[in-house]
């Protein structure tokens, strides 16, 4: 089960601030598409427009070829927010099943259990801890977990791993395209960190400076299913750096009188 | 902590005691901790019935004043207007005599429990609305965005995160109104709003006919009553917010409490 996305001329201001400049994009059912792009391009502006959790200011936001709200209130978006949103109250099993207490009457019948899930990502020895008893990877395993006992046939994933330190990053995304590939689910995922774009995604979107336009669209070929050996690849190293180069000449493209003395 | 407590109590007692007897201080004044107990000891029945009239009257007011408290506060909560414009109210109420309050209350309600209860709620609601409102605005803004990615509604975020999230806030309150309202019960009960005989009242008994050791035993049973509200709410934190990190006993440097069940990531 996954979800089609389309976009169509998306601009997004905030007051006076343009955030977003035109933005034209198609994920298809089952892809999965990283938005890469410096801090401030609106990438979690763009994640939260295909959400439904805001509005263009204007242009065309369709989620299998409806409004993102109709979407969210049928719960078909499984969302994964920067910092892992535990509730502290609630144990490891509570929390993995937070999202499919809430608004019941729009709950699907999952295809796998919290607790199954939570036994995937390592975690069923924790199912009667509370949040702060783990570790900040073990956190955002739980958050991953919620998300996807939802079964939603769409995820959005707004930097999740961004205040992991580096080798725990790695583990997670290998830990997240093992996820991934299991599912046929079509996710966005932002993120500043280039391995992680490469690693995870089936193309990767990048954005400039504010305001975000789109200004390279990468495909990325690896073959899958990807596991962590991957990465020491001419191809994926080769991939990187195309990316990189992609991002500095978006960076590049700032205000004059914003950009950094060299 | 129960040893601590006792520790204190001990010391304080001994101090008074010292102070009392070593400057000469008139019982009226201030009655020695030994003759205060020995005082108790003599009539247990009477100060028992009082307190347990006193503790019902702060009780059931403390109560009330909550449940009025989350109502007022949630409803404050979904507009700054009407929490600005509620503002000038709670603070009249807490500022205002409580002598200020008897006739009308007696004109109204009548003498009996209902003008006691009546004022120890209202004295209680400001401190309790307050920190509901702090409380219910305070919950994580990134929980709040996912709870509207799977279209929550406005209850299921009340009750879900929102309560939960003011909790700490209004148990740290109670503490406080614990004090409050018995003083409350004390005075409506002194004031002659009371047809039972509550602590107030005996208090107020006491002081007309200059009986000392009468006045200072209604005192104490009074604090005595605060000792075990203080520790009914420690105990219901202790059960209620043991997730919280003011209920964490050791914290390893990451914060976790239980170091050997860390597993990284």
């Amino acid at each position: 089960m996954s979800a089609s996305i389309r976009l169509r001329g998306v601009n997004k201001f905030f007051g006076g601030l343009e955030a977003l400049r035109l933005i034209d994009l198609e994920v298809e059912p089952g892809e999965v598409v990283t938005v890469l792009g410096p801090s401030g391009s609106g990438k979690t502006t763009l994640l939260r427009l295909i959400g439904g959790l805001d509005e263009p200011s204007s242009g065309l936001v369709n989620v299998d070829d409806a409004s993102p709200h109709r979407a969210r209130v049928a719960k078909r978006i499984g969302f994964v927010p920067q910092s892992p949103a535990l509730f502290p109250w609630r144990t490891v099993a509570q929390n993995a099943r937070l999202l499919l207490e809430v608004n019941r009457a729009a709950t699907a019948a999952t295809v796998r259990s919290p607790e199954d899930l939570l036994a995937d990502v390592g975690l069923a020895e924790f199912a009667t801890a509370y949040p702060h008893e783990l570790s900040g990877g073990m956190q955002q395993r739980v958050a991953l977990v919620r998300a996807m006992a939802l079964g939603a046939p769409l995820l959005l994933m707004d930097e999740p791993f961004a205040a992991l330190d580096e080798i725990t990053r790695e583990d997670m995304r290998h830990l997240l395209a093992r996820l991934c590939e299991s599912m046929s689910t079509t996710i966005v995922f932002v993120t500043h960190s280039i391995p992680e774009a490469v690693f995870l995604s089936d193309r990767v979107v990048v954005l400039s400076n504010r305001p975000g336009r789109i200004v390279a669209v990468e495909t990325i070929g690896l073959p899958r299913p990807r596991r962590p050996d991957i990465e020491g690849d001419p191809a994926f190293f080769a991939l990187t750096t195309r990316l990189r180069a992609r991002l500095h000449e978006g960076a590049d493209t700032r205000h004059p009188a914003t950009r950094a003395i060299p | 902590m129960i040893l601590a407590g006792v520790v204190g109590i001990v010391v304080v007692g001994a101090i008074w005691e010292l102070a009392v007897r070593l400057g000469n201080v008139r019982e009226f004044i201030l009655l020695p901790p030994s003759k205060i107990i020995t005082e108790l000891g003599d009539r247990p029945r009477l100060y028992l019935d009082a307190s347990l009239v006193t503790g019902r009257h702060a009780l059931v007011g403390v109560l009330a004043a909550l449940a009025v408290a989350l109502v007022v506060g949630a409803v404050l909560t979904t507009s700054r207007f009407l929490e600005q414009a509620a503002q000038p109210l709670l603070i009249l109420i807490l500022v205002a005599p409580w002598v200020a309050y008897f006739t009308p209350l007696v004109i109204w309600l009548g003498r009996g429990d209902p003008p006691v209860l009546f004022l120890v709620t209202l004295v209680s609601v400001p401190a309790f609305t307050f920190a509901t409102v702090t409380g219910l605005r305070s919950s994580d803004p990134a929980a709040r965005e996912l709870l509207a990615s799977v279209n929550a509604s406005r209850a299921e975020v009340l009750w879900r995160l929102r309560l939960p999230s003011a909790l700490p806030g209004i148990l740290s309150t109670t503490r406080y109104v614990i004090g409050l309202s018995l003083a409350a019960a004390f005075y409506g009960e002194g004031g002659n709003l009371a047809t039972t005989d509550g602590l107030g009242a005996l208090g107020r008994r006491a002081a007309s006919n200059s009986m000392a050791r009468l006045l200072w035993a209604s005192v104490f049973a009074t604090v005595v009553l605060g000792v075990i509200g203080l520790g009914l709410v420690l105990l219901i934190e202790r059960v209620l917010l043991r997730w919280h990190v003011s209920q964490r006993r050791r914290t390893s440097p990451a914060g976790a409490t239980r170091p050997s069940r860390r597993w990284l990531p």
